[in-house]
């Protein structure tokens, strides 16, 4: 594999590999996103379950505790979700921040908890926890 | 061309080194958006110079090894993750540079095997997580896209300096 010193850069190719890659990127966004709805709701999934389900337009501000290994806290504040703290090795949810915006997620990975916030209709939601 | 065996086992330590520092350097910045997975993945372009020169079982031995890094260092889940992205990425690699040898440039192969890297995980990501995962997909590619423009320019110019040392290093005449 000799000739690999005479390419270039980049190559008309790559354009093509470039545009179809935005592409994909914009098709994925219509198809994942979430119209933005003003009752987000954050669904708290662990293992793949729902575990939960919060309004974040009428949730108080409260903490919540996740009996997952390792077990994970998150905090509803300002009608807005976030990880606080997780007894894990790498504790990068705690450093993402707040959620609050419907198609926002965060996770931690080694507690499988996924939090993801969407704009649903009030009917679906099957307790305000307080 | 032969290969000198000795030297051969060094520099494929020393690869596995370089692979480990660059995954670690890129924990310690601090994550742009809401999940672990996005990073300039630089390990990757050891990956790339293995695969190329050296041949594509060597590539594999560097993506293992990355593997049973994430393993030791951040947990199984990591692990899995590591290893399907590492493993999707590298049969790309493969598949580029043994049959579409003089298709793409290296902004090209940059992006096409970052964009495979994170597709890889993200598959994982939905078995282990579920579903939800998905809704990072726009995210994930965009990521794969600027990540693979970097790690294609650094190789272009990082190739050079490298396959000099595997010239003086493996072959005996």
């Amino acid at each position: 594999m000799k000739n690999i010193f005479g390419r270039n850069l980049i190559k008309r190719s790559d354009v093509f590999v470039i545009f179809l890659t935005l592409l994909l990127i914009f098709s994925s966004l219509l198809i994942f996103r979430h119209s933005s709805s003003q009752n987000a709701v954050a669904i708290i999934t662990v293992d793949g379950k729902v575990e939960k389900k919060i309004d974040l337009t009428l949730q108080e501000n409260c903490i919540i505790t996740l009996k997952t290994d390792p077990i994970v806290t998150l905090e509803v504040k300002d009608h807005k979700i976030r990880f606080i703290d997780s007894k894990c090795p790498d504790g990068t949810c705690e450093k993402m921040g707040f959620l609050s915006n419907a198609g926002q997620t965060a996770a931690c990975i080694p507690a499988k908890v996924i939090v993801t916030v969407e704009g649903l209709n009030e009917s679906e939601i099957d307790a305000v926890v307080g | 061309m032969k290969k000198n065996k000795a030297s051969l086992v060094a520099l494929m330590g020393m690869f596995c080194a370089l692979a480990m520092g660059l995954s670690f350097l890129e924990s310690l910045i601090p994550p742009i958006a809401p999940v672990p997975a996005i990073k300039p993945g630089f390990s990757n372009i050891v990956t790339m110079f293995c695969v190329s020169s050296l041949g594509a079982p060597y590539g594999l031995a560097v993506t293992l090894f990355k593997a049973f890094f994430a393993l030791l260092t951040r947990g199984a889940t990591a692990f899995f993750m590591s290893l399907s992205g590492g493993l999707l990425s590298l049969l790309v690699m493969v598949i580029i540079f043994k049959y579409f040898k003089n298709t793409f440039g290296y902004i090209g192969i940059g992006v096409l095997c970052a964009l495979f890297h994170n597709i890889g995980q993200l598959a994982v990501a939905v078995v282990i997580l579920g579903k939800a995962m998905l809704t990072l997909t726009p995210l994930l590619l965009l990521s794969g896209l600027v990540a693979g423009i970097v790690t294609g320019t650094v190789f272009k110019y990082t190739l050079p300096l490298l396959s000099k040392t595997i010239k003086t290093n493996t072959h005996k005449e």
